[in-house]
């Protein structure tokens, strides 16, 4: 099942929106595009969307983020801010395939979501497969794996994207770690 | 990379993760950071589209809900106790005569033309964005365009071979390709 703060976190307003002055034009979003767009679409690849999917994601992300421009104050440097619209519209998909009442098992995953990327069909991939049901399961935990993989952050700059302080940060990450490891059990044989 | 009170072990995974050179006493818990990393550096890589930009704008344009004109503002008080009671026995008799408890309770509608089919969602623009992937992602061509603010036209193409997923989540809504392999699919609001 879906942590409870998963609701809370499509529900809150973006990371950015604090009443600092800013004004940030549609121009900066855009030129973000060519750079941003790959990275967010490869996340959601990495967190189980078939190709077509992930796209749409991240073209849906710069269309929330453009609409929701003029809310942003500039709290937070522009793309983490995307990033964070990036990850609220990836819960939001998951959540209108996989209400929270409907699926405690990790095995009804793959039926319910996107099992059908030829990217996650070869035997090798098993612990890409592995991370990509961890990921539909616990998707606030492997967005902060995957932000650490992607961007080497230290714990501290990780945490401000999270919203979590540095200790927080590090014993979160271990929890990552432990929760991640029942996702990869059947792959110490590959 | 480094952070206090953490175990070394989940340290060294994590270092492996990040791709950077770990504790030699943790080696296997660094292999296994590095295995995930692997993994991950396998997704295949995303370009951006060409026009990608302009179909933000566009898109990011078409859905902003039209602004209710002066006019009907100030008659709207009055006729909304009518509206609102009219909606709610038609909603009444709606779900009496369509409830369904499976996936697709949200798509209601005519559904009866092979080649120019009606769907009433909750939701249109989110249902029609993702059906159009499902059905992008075996194979199909699906253009989309908005008439309306709530109207989302899609054009679908599957020209045989088909993969049959297509025709199977089509047949879930109760609607089908013509022979030629296209649809044009209008999915509208519902509410």
């Amino acid at each position: 099942m879906l942590p409870i703060d998963d609701d809370a976190l499509i529900d809150r307003p973006p990371l950015g929106q604090t009443p600092a002055a800013a004004c940030t034009t549609p121009d900066a979003l855009a030129a973000l595009y060519p750079e941003w767009y790959p990275r967010l679409a490869r996340y959601f690849q990495s967190c189980g969307c078939h190709r077509a999917l992930a796209q749409e994601l991240a073209q849906e992300s710069f269309v929330q983020a453009l609409r929701g421009l003029p809310s942003f104050r500039g709290g937070a440097k522009l793309s983490t801010w995307l990033w964070s619209i990036g990850q609220r519209v990836w819960l939001a998909e998951l959540r209108r395939h996989r209400p929270l009442d409907q699926v405690d098992d990790v095995d009804d995953l793959d039926a319910l979501m996107f099992a059908d990327s030829p990217h996650l069909k070869e035997p090798e991939d098993c612990v890409q497969r592995g991370f990509a049901r961890f990921a539909m399961a616990h998707p606030e935990r492997a967005q902060a794996l995957y932000l650490f993989y992607w961007g080497g952050l230290k714990h501290g700059e990780l945490g401000e994207v999270i919203g979590r302080t540095e200790r927080a940060t590090t014993v979160y990450l271990a929890e990552c770690r432990a929760k991640l490891a029942p996702f990869l059990k059947d792959c110490d044989d590959c | 990379m480094t952070a206090d009170n953490t175990d070394p072990r989940d340290e060294a995974w994590l270092r492996g993760l990040a791709g950077v050179p770990a504790d030699e006493a943790h080696v296997a818990d660094a292999a296994a950071g590095r295995r995930l990393r692997a993994s991950l550096d396998r997704v295949p890589a995303v370009e951006a589209p060409a026009d990608g930009w302009a179909d933000v704008l566009r898109r990011a344009d078409q859905g902003v809900p039209a602004a209710l004109p002066p006019r009907e503002a100030a008659n709207g008080h009055a006729r909304r106790w009518a509206g609102g009671l009219a909606a709610a026995l038609l909603l009444g008799v709606g779900m009496g005569g369509l409830w369904r408890p499976a996936e697709d309770t949200q798509w209601r509608g005519a559904g009866e033309g092979a080649t120019d089919a009606h769907w009433l969602s909750a939701s249109p623009h989110a249902d029609a964005r993702s059906l159009a992937a499902a059905l992008r992602g075996w194979g199909a061509t699906v253009t989309e365009s908005t008439s309306a603010p709530q109207t989302v036209w899609l054009d679908i193409r599957c020209p045989a071979p088909c993969d049959a997923r297509v025709g199977a989540r089509l047949a879930e809504l109760e609607t089908a390709l013509a022979p030629d392999g296209r649809l044009r699919l209008k999915v509208s609001d519902a509410r």
